[in-house]
């Protein structure tokens, strides 16, 4: 009844490409949900209609009892729902600092307030050593915890990730996991895109599946793994018998 | 390094307030008043087309309205230029939210052109509304000098005057760049959907930037009218707002000082080159000023002002304990 995020019958057309179709989903206070889903499933499309970056074409959804379907994307976020971008788009001459003040300015008019709370997002995500390096010259793996600072500095009740975790080795997973973890025990609702599934299986407390535009299946994690169609459209038979 | 820094700065104190004074030459005096006038109105440009990112061809259009406003409210209606560059620094406000609404969501070149397209048009219109502008004859004001008047005997006043809105405007540059306003107008530049998704109105800062940055250019354009008591519709025209442009981009984009430094660096030089070459081949001086303003591009591709920041650098972190920078490739994973 009271879902943080309610998506009803959302549908996304690009001129003849349906990349989203009738999906219908809510996200409760202080879940973890992981999405996940064969390329070109339409996950970051179905964050970018969240978030207001694309228009949709049919369906509503509701933030926190208010529409914010087809809402401009800089109100999306100051109602309090925050995305990072699979495809990184950093601030290339702004240092992480600034680029982390940059959203936290939101919520913090003066610039020494808006400096204190960035640090402490950067301190949050572990990068406070990486205050005064500027951001294009970060690996790709830091761009995209810049991202998650920047998005985070805007003190979001919801915060989309699309696969912020993607170039890290296997031994680095478990870090940002716990940073997620944290994240979301200081009171933010975690929707998350991700590829790596051992994460995703890990950290998710339910995982929602899109295939082809649609939602194929939702539930927890074990449930989700154990699903034939998921089975055979996204995880394939080895991760089955390997589950 | 310390040294440097307070020597340089006592330096250009003194240089600003005493300059025009060490010479009786008037061509260089003359110069003194065209620096800090036209080192204002590249800083004005700067918000917009340094920190914003919107590379504004049109600033002309803004200088002449202001120059036209206060002119005419003063020889028609006898307001003082005082009050009359005010109302020049409205009207210059209207017309930019005017072609704010219009031209703001065009992007790199198409707002480049739409800008100039801008001034072109005002430039058609004052040639063509006689009636009001007094058309290509040009608008004369007479010598009366006073301080009501804006006019001035010495041109050491006026260099006052114009040394009072550059320092404004420089402070406030400075101001805007360390607070919320200026950083969103660097993140609007760097990445505009980024910074939407930051929860920023990215129309509405630019446009905000664009009224501020109208209105501080028509103020400069009111004070060059009561300076050179005449002006013609070729104030509007596309090489003033190209030079405009190349003060800010030679000095250093998106700088507080980069703008002045680079009207400091070309306005002589162009004065120079005219009295110079001028008179030995036609249009040689505009050829050789091109070429040295390419391989200043080339060779100090963030202006000149990246020459001396070393030295105020302060507490930014040396580039040796910064993280290495490893090849990788952004695709999309
Ligand atoms: N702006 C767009 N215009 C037209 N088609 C688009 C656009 N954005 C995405 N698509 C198409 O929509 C479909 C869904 O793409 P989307 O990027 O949402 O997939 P995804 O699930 O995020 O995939 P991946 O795992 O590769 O990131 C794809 O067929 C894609 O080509
Ligand atoms: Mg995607």
């Amino acid at each position: 009844m009271s879902a943080l995020l309610q998506l009803r019958n959302v549908e996304k057309r690009f001129g003849g490409l349906q990349a989203v179709k009738d999906v219908t989903l809510d996200v409760e206070p202080g879940e973890i949900v992981g999405l996940i889903g064969p390329n070109g499933a339409g996950k970051t499309t179905l964050f970018s209609c969240i978030a207001g970056f694309h228009r949709i074409t049919k369906g509503s959804i509701v933030f926190d009892g208010r529409e914010i379907g087809n809402r401009p994307a800089f109100e999306v976020c100051r109602a309090g729902v925050a995305r990072t971008f699979q495809v990184v788009k950093p601030f290339a001459r702004m240092t992480a600092l600034q680029s982390v003040m940059v959203g936290s300015f939101l919520r913090h008019r003066d610039a020494a307030s808006a400096r204190r709370a960035a640090l402490d997002v950067l301190a949050r995500l572990r990068m406070e050593h990486l205050a005064d390096v500027e951001a294009h010259s970060l690996t790709l793996v830091l761009k995209k915890r810049l991202e998650v600072a920047r998005a985070l500095a805007t003190e979001p009740r919801l915060l989309l990730l699309d696969e912020v975790m993607a170039g890290l080795s296997p031994g680095e997973v478990p870090e940002l996991l716990d940073v997620i973890r944290a994240i979301n025990a200081g009171g933010v609702t975690v929707l998350f895109v991700e590829h790596i599934m051992a994460a995703v299986m890990n950290i998710a407390h339910r995982v929602v599946v899109l295939h082809g535009g649609e939602l194929l299946a939702d539930g927890t994690p074990a449930e989700v793994s154990r699903d034939p169609q998921v089975i055979a459209a996204y995880l394939g038979e080895e991760y089955a018998a390997g589950a | 390094m310390r040294i440097a820094k307070y020597l340089l700065l006592a330096i250009a104190i003194v240089a600003a307030l005493a300059g025009p004074l060490i010479t009786q030459n008037s061509f260089l005096r003359d110069l003194w008043v065209l620096v800090a006038m036209w080192g204002a109105v590249a800083t004005a440009w700067n918000l917009i087309g340094g920190y914003a990112g919107g590379l504004s061809l049109g600033h002309a259009a803004f200088f002449g309205i202001g120059a036209y406003t206060s002119s005419l409210l003063y020889l028609d209606l006898h307001l003082s230029p005082w009050l009359g560059a005010i109302a020049g620094g409205l009207v210059a406000v209207l017309s930019a939210l005017v072609i704010g609404f219009i031209t703001i969501r065009l992007r790199g070149p198409f707002f480049a052109l739409a800008t100039l397209a801008f001034a072109a048009i005002l430039g058609i219109a004052a040639t063509n509304l006689s009636a009001l502008t007094h058309g290509a004859e040009g608008m004369t004001i007479p010598f009366a000098p006073a301080l009501r008047n804006a006019i001035f005997s010495s041109k050491v006043d006026y260099y006052y005057v114009a040394l009072a809105l550059l320092l404004i405007y420089v402070a406030l540059t400075w101001w805007i760049s360390v607070s919320r306003f200026g950083y969103y107008l660097i993140a609007i530049r760097e990445n505009e959907d980024a910074a939407q998704a930051l929860g920023i109105d990215a129309l509405r800062v630019k446009l905000g930037a664009t009224l501020l940055s109208a209105f501080m250019t028509a103020l400069v354009g009111s004070f060059y009218a009561q300076y050179r008591l005449f002006f013609e519709p070729s104030i509007f025209a596309t090489d003033i707002s190209v030079q405009i442009a190349l003060f800010a981009i030679i000095g250093g984009l998106g700088t507080v000082w980069g703008p002045l430094i680079g009207a400091a660096i070309l306005v002589p030089l162009t004065g120079e080159l005219q009295s110079f070459l001028g008179s030995a081949l036609p249009g040689i001086d505009a050829f050789v000023y091109g070429a040295l303003l390419v391989l200043a591009i080339l060779f100090v591709p963030n202006g000149f002002v990246s020459l001396i920041r070393p030295l105020f650098a302060g507490k930014r972190t040396p580039p040796a304990t910064r993280q290495p920078v490893e090849a990788e490739a952004e695709a999309k994973t």
